[in-house]
């Protein structure tokens, strides 16, 4: 979850087994939920998918590399939401199996099972968004959904209806998101230094000199680097808890030589932020002092990840096929690198390209900024 | 009829409201044991009869059926007049075992969920508070004989009135307890996960309509009796026997014996304990509450798909328990029974089903908490202290593979506290914190390691209690398994070792700076003949020192 443009870190991320690892790190949670989650109706006769996953060897039924069982990518070429001309004589496997494993135990017809497999489906991954969202006090009706990998464009649309997020963020290149960030990505450093006394009983001179330490150590670091940088600035903050506690929350500084009732009425307001709780009884407990030094790159142009080139003056449908929407809808197939930056377009659309397709749902709009991001406006 | 569709997302929907519940509660709590170890559970129950619609997925297990029994108790008391009856903004506190309860540390709270001027639904949540008085700090008291000595027993009294903390009942619930000044924190922890659930409850309702939600409700709990019933129908018909046993009730140094017999019936399962001993001096006794949830989640751990929920336990009928251990009433003192006695409960029901269907059932893994409690005063810090810790065992061997090393209990998910908490937060050092060598049950798929840690007092005087388990017979080994190794505490002071009397139950043991105690916990049992066991299997259990190669030899003569 991004807030204010910057991704957050946390010292709190679980990696195995529930342990928290104490490490300042960037804040990613993975859901359980993939174009390989296999889909089934357990003993009970309930519709469920996942966490199982037939992975990518053998893969979905559609894949033909041996796969018996129906996953959520079967449940979207079924859909017509993949192109099912990509996929030969495996799309008619993927037809049978899910009439045999989900339509036949429901009563539903294909098209009806596998809309039921992509909205449960869509349902858990809204509900581990929720569950991310929540942990960390935030609503997401106040954020947009950023869509990404080979899968993201697939669902978010019907994602940010379930979350009633108002708006998708679709970037030119979903499929290479980790790759282009390893390339253009700030240089950072982060440390952390940790006290872990009552606040009324620790010197703030100490404070002062460790956040200083901490930034003068950073910047050295990051100028040694021999890369192109615009600038480099330092970012401050504290772990605190009250005094009796074991979870932390983060309050940040504004300088590297806050006051002591500077971090008391930090605290407070950012515990009342998550808890809607006030304890004025109870000390506060200063735990860390972190910085983090960051080393700015030069901007990258975004809009070029596109060959402006290829860009038509009008959005004009390659193809078109029907895909479901609660029943056949003939849709239009557009291709992602002809389309304008001064888009408009109405849902149903898919979107294709090299590294995704997009689903555009009825009763949205889409539009594009002038870096070539595609914006999807969905309607509560 | 509700289409399937709307019905999982539904269901989806309240088990969301009850994990953010649980998530709430244990970021915003003061107390380790809920905060670090997650002895808390939160839950949806039905409006008319207290009847389990969802709890949260990281809530403890034994919880699993025991909030419903606690709401139901509430509900019957405000029909009779015993309780007030509820107002909008009013949230219940109860901690009282013989009404729907576990032990006293376990306290519950409960709030009406209000649609339209009428009670939709109750929610619950149960957290261990780190003390609730009695005569040890921390409440297991291993020679108790009376619920009196084990701490205040709260009915259910309103603690928040139209929204409002009642600071006269918190008063005389501080003068009670030990460490009151940080209970304020948990408190208001736990009625914020209410508070959390009911808003996310709303916005489900809100947008589904509550009639389509009720009846989902009753959909879902058809749907988890009928899965139940389908799984039942796995095990080949018959009636399956088993007996475990409590090393001792703490005070009388006389072994406690569970006899279950499962028999198969058109309807589901019934679990007999008839010829189980009668309730004890001590207090390794159950209330029912109790004893029915440890079957019902060793069922859950055998057929984990089946959702939490009322309908899922409508197949499953406990007999025989009046008279026994397992049904005890007031005044008799029960602090072992959510921790210990529940998992010798459902260690019977694994014995008993590992016969009938032996590809979905393990032999039995360590099956105790490890509850040690150190009470004393930090000279250092200039405060009194009360530190908890429980700890994980070795899980029983499976028919695809050896068990798990120290594993969390049976009725648990706890992590143990880490070291470094323990370390920051009370004056004691960790010399070593390692397995159990040597202590998996032998057998073709071997039982898991235990844990093997020690600490040593640093400060000030401390008194110690143990509430343990399995220290006289070992975790038992199925299908010609071997048991696991038994649980032992040591108490080394001035050069000296004390093992205690009842062997995994001590109390107020008085320790000194440089006292130390070592806890090695139960490995799991055996599955299979050892003599079917792979030789390369053995010989890397050597290489890694799991087992020493005189051990290995003994207990695999032919590895």
């Amino acid at each position: 979850m991004i807030r204010g443009g910057v991704a957050p870190v946390s010292n709190e991320i679980e990696v195995e087994y529930a342990m928290p690892i104490h490490v300042p790190m960037v804040d990613v949670r993975t859901v359980g939920a993939g174009g390989g989650s296999i889909a089934r109706v357990d003993a009970g006769g309930m519709l469920r998918v996942g966490p199982e996953s037939a992975g990518s060897v053998p893969g979905p039924v559609c894949y033909g590399r041996g796969g018996t069982r129906v996953t959520i990518s079967d449940a979207n070429l079924i859909l017509g939401r993949l192109p099912a001309s990509r996929f030969g004589q495996a799309a008619e496997a993927a037809h049978l199996a899910m009439a045999d494993q989900i339509g036949a135990p429901l009563g539903l017809s294909v098209e009806a099972a596998a809309e039921a497999v992509v909205r449960i489906a869509n349902t858990h991954m809204a509900g581990a968004i929720r569950m991310v969202s929540i942990s960390l006090g935030a609503d997401p009706r106040d954020f947009a959904l950023f869509a990404f990998g080979g899968a993201g464009p697939l669902h978010s649309v019907a994602l940010a209806r379930e979350l009633n997020v108002p708006k998708v963020l679709i970037p030119a290149r979903p499929g290479i998101t980790n790759a282009l960030g390893c390339v253009v990505a700030d240089l950072r450093h982060d440390f952390v230094r940790t006290l872990n006394r009552p606040l009324d009983t620790v010197e703030m001179t100490e404070v002062h000199a460790t956040l200083a330490g901490q930034e003068a150590i950073g910047r050295r670091l990051v100028s040694a680097e021999r890369i192109a940088l615009q600038g480099t600035k330092a970012i401050f903050s504290a772990d605190m808890q009250f005094v009796g506690q074991t979870h932390l929350l983060r309050v940040p500084l504004a300088t590297p030589s806050p006051s002591r009732a500077d971090l008391q009425a930090g605290f407070e307001a950012a515990y009342h932020a998550r808890f809607r709780v006030d304890l004025p009884m109870i000390r506060a407990n200063l735990v860390n002092l972190n910085c983090s030094v960051i080393g700015v790159r030069p901007a990258f142009d975004l809009s070029r990840l596109i060959d402006p080139k290829d860009r038509q003056p009008k959005a004009e449908p390659a193809a078109t096929r029907p895909v479901w929407f609660g029943q056949w809808v003939d849709t239009p197939v557009y291709w992602r690198d002809h389309l304008p930056l001064d888009l408009d377009l109405q849902g149903p659309a898919i979107i294709e390209q090299m590294d995704t397709t997009t689903v555009i749902d009825p009763g949205t709009t889409v539009s594009s900024d002038a870096d070539g991001n595609l914006i999807v406006a969905v309607s509560p | 009829m509700i289409d399937p569709v709307t019905l999982a997302v539904i269901q989806a929907g309240l088990q969301q409201v009850c994990d953010e519940m649980d998530l709430t509660f244990s970021r915003a709590a003061f107390s380790p044991v809920i905060a670090e170890a997650d002895d808390r559970s939160d839950g949806i129950y039905a409006a008319d009869d207290g009847s389990l619609i969802a709890q949260g997925a990281k809530g403890l297990p034994v919880f699993v059926g025991v909030m419903q029994f606690s709401t139901r108790t509430i509900l019957d008391r405000i029909a009779k007049g015993l309780t007030a009856a509820p107002e909008p903004g009013d949230i219940y506190i109860v901690n009282d075992p013989y009404l729907g309860g576990t032990h006293l540390m376990d306290v519950r709270f409960a709030m009406p969920v209000w649609r339209e001027g009428r009670i939709f639904c109750w929610l619950s949540n149960t957290g261990h508070w780190p003390d609730t008085g009695g005569a040890v700090p921390g409440g297991f008291s291993a020679s108790a004989t009376s619920a009196e000595q084990e701490g205040l027993r709260l009915p259910p009294v309103k603690l928040f009135k139209k929204g409002v903390l009642d600071t006269e009942i918190y008063q005389i619930i501080c003068s009670n307890i030990r460490v009151s000044e940080q209970r304020i924190g948990d408190v208001k922890a736990q009625a914020s996960a209410l508070l959390v659930g009911e808003k996310r409850l709303a916005a489900l309702l809100d947008r589904y309509g509550d009639a389509t939600v009720t009846e989902a409700i009753a959909a879902m709990r058809a749907f988890a009796a009928q899965q139940m019933r389908a799984l039942i129908g796995l095990i080949p018909p018959g009636t399956w026997r088993s007996t475990a046993i409590v090393d001792s009730d703490g005070v009388v140094n006389q072994p406690l014996t569970i006899a279950l017999a499962v028999t198969t019936t058109p309807e589901g399962l019934t679990f007999d304990f008839a010829g189980t001993s009668p309730p004890c001096m001590g207090p390794m006794n159950s209330v029912r509450a109790t004893t029915l949830s440890s079957v019902y989640l060793a069922m859950r751990h055998i057929f984990p798909d089946v959702p939490i929920s009322a309908g899922a336990f409508e197949p499953l009928t406990v007999t025989g328990i009046e008279g026994t251990f397992l049904d005890a009433h007031y005044p008799r003192p029960v602090s072992g029974c959510a921790a210990e006695v529940s998992q010798r409960i459902a260690e019977a029901v694994f014995a008993a089903l590992v016969q009938a269907i032996p590809d979905r059932v393990t032999a039995s893994p360590a099956g105790t908490s490890g509850n040690f409690g150190l009470g004393g005063h930090d000279p250092e810090k200039g405060r009194d202290y009360v530190m908890y810790q429980i700890s994980g065992g070795g899980y029983g061997g499976f028919t695809g593979g050896d068990g798990i090393a120290n594993g969390c209990s049976t009725i648990g998910i706890s992590k143990a506290p880490p070291v470094e908490i323990m370390e920051q937060t009370y004056p004691v050092l960790y010399r070593h914190y390692a397995l159990h060598e040597g202590s998996g049950g032998a057998g073709q798929q071997r039982g898991g390691l235990g844990l093997d840690y020690e600490i040593e007092l640093l400060r000030g005087t401390a008194r110690a209690s143990f509430v343990m388990d399995h220290g006289r017979t070992g975790p038992q080994g199925a299908l010609g398994g071997q048991d696991g190794a038994v649980n032992r505490v040591e108490v080394i002071r001035g050069g000296t070792t004390l093992i205690p009397e009842h062997l995994s139950k001590a109390q107020d043991i008085t320790l000194t700076p440089g006292d130390r105690v070592r806890v090695r916990t139960p490995g799991g049992g055996g599955y299979g003949p050892p003599a079917a066991r792979d030789p390369a299997l053995v010989a890397e259990d050597v290489r890694l020192g799991r087992y020493t190669a005189k051990e290995a030899a003994r207990l695999w003569p032919n590895g």
